[in-house]
């Protein structure tokens, strides 16, 4: 049995003063279902993705809010995995498909992040690391701590980083759904405000509101998007519990799980969606995904080997850093974006890696179109 | 914010830890600081390494430590007291 991706709906990502979590999950939804050409009863089921409408906007049974959208009520439920919840959401999408009790669901994440002030945003996310273990901490200052042990062990520079970003950003600005589109340079990267040593301003995603809808279907089609592999890995919930701070285990393991699964290799891979939530985040991925020997990922950025003409087009839509974090969104945009790539042809075959917290649960998509 | 609960419980941990030492294995210095710690910025998170396990914790008041320290387990204020009322110490390290 094999899973399509019929139809995909996105929203602007930035600060959308006009727009509720509700009239971006609507928006997101129906236009996926628009696309997909199928009838709005044909949804069997919805998988929402989101990680804090209860702190950011005191709203939770976000299953129940989206199943209300159609008359007929299909079976709604929400999951949660901080940043990673779009990609556990496609997956627990992807076991109801693969167990035979439903042939065609809506998947839909969305956050809604900028009614509340950055300081409030930043506790609700720190929310995905360990409250009292890492107390005092922010998600920058765990990366930070990544960050400097890449640094130290394979000898990663500050102009590496400050080259994801700037790559993101030139990205960024041919996806006009991004949050940002304009270019920055990676001297502005490297002189923005010092967050947590060595992240600055720069090397961080921001806070956005957006949501992202696919429709997914085992009623096959001659042309298409297909989902050849998936793969979830978990690494420990506190950095320190960690015995190398520089890889995350859950992405190898998704990674392999993916790989397997699709008979798809990475050799063959020509674009990625990756979890930049961070600038050392990507690297890490890359190296983890198998892109790059480890230590590698640094100097194939600034050699240009991660974007157009190199040897994969890393984030494509601009990443989280250029196109925005809506975090229960990002997993679900991620195969958006690629999907809308590869079905103009851009791409052939491509992958998807989203993240949830300090690198605690990431799951691995490998998508090809037919 | 820390609940009065969550607090009466963290309590019952500090005498596991006062006067305990070990070794830095990685640093940051958090500029930008979450609610409550405001004040304490910029502050430092050290990864320490006690032979038996490793932790992350603050670094008490403004003083930089670097990887390869010897530091120790102290008792300091931790955040700056919320609406509670409560003052909230807790463990927080210190070059030995």
């Amino acid at each position: 049995m094999s899973i399509r991706v019929a139809g995909t709906g996105l929203t602007k990502f930035g600060e959308l003063w006009s727009n509720s979590l509700e009239d971006l999950l609507r928006e997101a939804s129906f236009e996926a279902i628009a696309e997909s050409k199928f009838p709005a009863q044909s949804i069997e089921a919805v998988f929402v993705a989101n990680m804090g409408s209860g702190m950011f906007e005191g709203q939770l049974h976000l299953g129940a809010l989206v199943s209300s959208f159609f008359p007929h009520l299909p079976p709604g439920v929400r999951i949660e995995g901080a940043c990673a919840s779009g990609g556990l959401a496609l997956l627990q999408a992807e076991y109801a498909l693969l167990s035979g009790q439903y042939e065609t669901v809506l998947v839909v994440g969305a956050e809604k992040m900028t009614d509340v002030s950055a300081t409030e945003g930043t506790q609700v996310l720190a929310a995905a690391s360990h409250f009292a273990r890492e107390y005092g901490s922010t998600f920058p200052a765990l990366y930070g701590l990544i960050a400097q042990a890449h640094m130290e062990k394979h000898g990663t520079t500050r102009q590496q980083l400050s080259d994801v970003s700037a790559k993101n950003h030139s990205h960024g600005r041919k996806n006009p759904l991004a949050q940002f589109q304009k270019n920055i340079t990676a001297e502005e990267v490297s002189k923005s405000t010092l967050i947590a040593d060595p992240l600055r301003l720069l090397d961080c995603s921001p806070l956005s509101d957006g949501a992202a809808a696919v429709i997914l279907t085992t009623k096959n089609a001659k042309n298409g998007v297909y989902v050849r592999g998936f793969g979830h890995g978990m690494d420990t919930l506190e950095l320190a519990q960690r015995s190398d701070l520089t890889t995350f285990s859950s992405t190898r393991r998704a990674m392999e799980l993916a790989q397997k699964m699709s008979g798809i290799s990475v050799s063959q891979i020509e674009a990625v969606e990756l979890h930049d939530c961070f600038t050392i985040a990507e690297l890490v991925a890359l190296e983890d995904l198998g892109f790059f020997p480890p230590g590698e990922a640094g100097r194939a950025t600034s050699e240009g080997q991660t974007t157009f003409g190199g040897r994969v087009v890393v984030n494509p839509s601009g990443g989280l850093k250029a196109s925005g974090h809506p975090v229960g969104a990002t997993g679900v945009k991620q195969m958006v974006y690629l999907s809308r790539l590869l079905h103009e042809k851009t791409f052939h075959t491509a992958l998807t890696h989203n993240v949830g917290g300090s690198g605690a649960t990431a799951v691995v998509h490998i998508l090809e179109v037919a | 914010m820390i609940s009065p609960a969550q607090y009466w419980r963290q309590n019952k941990e500090w005498q596991n830890w006062l006067g305990k030492q070990g070794k830095v294995v990685g640093v940051t210095r958090v500029h930008v600081a979450p609610p409550g710690q405001e004040n304490f910025a910029p502050y430092s998170m050290a990864l320490v390494d006690f032979i038996l396990e490793k932790r992350l914790f603050m670094v008490a008041g403004r003083e930089e430590v670097n990887v390869g320290d010897t530091v120790e387990c102290v008792l300091r204020k931790v955040a700056q007291p919320d609406q509670c009322g409560i003052i909230p110490y807790g463990i927080k390290v210190r070059r030995f």
